[in-house]
């Protein structure tokens, strides 16, 4: 038997000790807020009228919510920026990692250009994109105008959900590469050498060998950047300058009921309802991964 | 690889790349150039170099950005400090300590959490921070970023701490050490490197947020990307100050990200969900 030094007391429970801390801080500020704000999402609590304190409602926020035109909107809203921007980077990301994968010369000198976007302060991409979207000082509107194109309104309310998949992409797309590039190079090399020697094509060893090992991988990316383009706020909301109501994702619908109308208990039970589809969504796609 | 094959590859990767570092270049320039060039059609080599750092000196008087930089600086060290302290013990705890069904439950229990989106936090924060007098104040966010991000770090950390073999730590407790010594003197040195990237992803994930600082934050503790919200909503059409003040918050975040370049992919997948 060794001899315990120190603190009998703290030897024996050092598993407790250390898990402590944590299970403190995400029980004041993680469990009992979520049941706080539960609860508030029942009430019709509202912080421009204090002194009518914080009257129980039960379900009427949500049956509100349900009905309420601006909430369908920003759901829509949000799930076609989810889809198209999950599909252009899934695509784009694809792409680059296999090209990079080739290991061509200067490959790791691209490699970290394009990785660029990425650490780029999400509400600084919403600045930079502000500028390339706004007529009077975009030059991306003069590169088009010279070619003889006529550069779409990029900020209006008919344009602007493409201009937020773009920047989006813009973004995450070197994510995306990183991850899949990361996954070709972790492939087991015998299928690949196997295709070789049976004198498969370069496209069908893509098609048939490559493409089929890395799905897991791919539908990993598609996971991550589903769940993060539903969060998105911070681009959205410095781009349109506090966003319009044509591209008030969930996040914004959530802190503008909030901020804008003191409606808090509402915007608690949007905050709930959307945390909800992005919970399903998760386990939806955790149940795809397993099988 | 025929050679036909090789020039389409480099084409593609060079429009990708001039896609990607065009943005940058651009708001890098808009930082450096004077205002009215910047509302000039851009014809001219003139328009592409930069000129001037008056847009750097303008930023720094306007809008409290030089505090909220000092604010973001603070808040982001503090936050990254105590998410360590928390995290590392509690990591090490789940991959050694603990029995592997009860480590396995912990663990799952945070990644539950890291999929909930912030926003569903908001409310009952800002109530919590209001009744404790906190609302405004760095130290509701820095506590606000602990709880956020220690989650990402437990698990980040987690892989760093099962890299190290186990027999190190069970040749010091036979040489006489107790568990925590071991963890101190043995597993913590060893993980160092992961421990140093894991605190500058925390760093830098604090240092950009924007929700809560947002919602949390008017004067006293306001962030500089709260600031930079601000400047845009108050001041019309100051691209190149805008420009300066973009610049300035990502520059640190790029040389952090370069620095741990390597651990960008762990990293990332885990903090990716965050937000």
């Amino acid at each position: 038997m060794i001899p315990l030094r120190g603190f009998g007391f703290v030897e024996r429970h050092l598993a407790s000790l250390f898990i402590l801390p944590y299970i403190v801080i995400a029980n004041i500020f993680g469990i009992f807020p979520l049941a706080y704000s539960m609860y508030v999402s029942l009430t019709e609590y509202n912080l421009a009228r204090p002194h009518l304190g914080m009257p129980f409602v039960g379900m009427a926020n949500y049956i509100i919510l349900l009905g309420d035109p601006n909430f369908q909107n920003s759901i829509m809203v949000t799930f076609t920026i989810v889809a198209g921007a999950v599909f252009v980077q899934v695509l784009a990301g694809l792409v680059l990692a296999l090209l990079l994968n080739l290991n061509l010369k200067g490959a790791g000198f691209v490699k970290i250009l394009l990785l660029l976007p990425m650490m780029v302060t999400p509400s600084v991409t919403g600045i930079i994109w502000r500028i390339l979207y706004t007529p009077t000082v975009s030059p991306i509107n003069y590169y088009l105008q010279t070619i003889g194109l006529i550069p779409p309104r990029w900020l209006s309310s008919d344009f602007v959900i493409p201009s937020i998949i773009i920047a989006d992409s813009w973004q995450w797309t070197p994510f995306v590469m990183l991850i899949l590039l990361a996954g070709l190079q972790n492939l087991p090399p015998e299928p690949i050498e196997a295709a070789k020697i049976d004198g498969a094509s370069r496209w069908q060893m893509l098609r048939y060998v490559t493409l089929p090992l890395l799905k897991p991988i791919i539908l990993t990316a598609i996971v991550l950047r589903t769940i993060g383009a539903f969060k998105i706020f911070d681009m959205v909301f410095i781009l349109t300058r506090g966003a319009l109501p044509s591209s008030e994702v969930a996040s914004i619908f959530v802190v503008k009921r909030l901020l804008d109308f003191y409606y808090v208990g509402y915007s608690a039970a949007s905050s709930y309802l959307f945390a909800i589809i992005i919970m399903v969504i998760s386990i939806l796609y955790i149940w795809v991964l397993r099988r | 690889m025929k050679t036909w094959e090789k020039v389409v590859a480099y084409v593609i990767l060079t429009i990708f790349t001039v896609l990607a570092v065009f943005p940058i270049y651009w708001i890098v320039l808009t930082s450096l150039k004077p205002l009215k060039l910047t509302f000039k059609q851009p014809d001219t080599i003139e328009a592409y170099v930069p000129q001037t750092w008056g847009a750097y000196n303008e930023m720094m008087l306007l809008g409290g950005f030089q505090k909220s930089f000092v604010n973001s600086a603070i808040i982001a060290t503090c936050s990254t400090f105590m998410v360590l302290i928390i995290s590392a013990p509690a990591s090490y705890g789940a991959a050694r300590l603990m029995s592997r069904k009860a480590g396995g439950r912990f663990l799952q229990s945070l990644l539950l959490s890291q999929a909930l989106p912030g926003v569903i936090f908001l409310i009952p924060f800002l109530m919590v921070m209001k009744f404790f007098g906190l609302v405004d104040t760095h130290i509701g966010l820095i506590l606000s970023y602990t709880t956020f991000f220690s989650p990402f770090a437990i698990w980040l950390l987690l892989g760093f701490f099962q890299d190290i073999p186990p027999e190190l730590e069970e040749a010091a407790r036979v040489d006489g050490c107790s568990k925590l010594t071991a963890f101190l003197r043995v597993t913590l040195p060893l993980a160092s490197t992961g421990v140093a990237a894991t605190a500058i992803l925390v760093f830098i994930f604090s240092w950009n947020e924007f929700l809560f600082a947002l919602v949390m934050t008017t004067t006293n503790a306001k962030t500089a990307p709260v600031s930079l919200f601000t400047l845009l909503a108050q001041h019309f059409a100051k691209w190149d100050v805008y420009a300066s003040g973009s610049v300035t918050i990502t520059i640190p975040v790029i040389i952090f990200y370069l620095i741990i370049r390597r651990y960008i992919v762990r990293g990332i997948t885990l903090g990716g969900v965050k937000g």
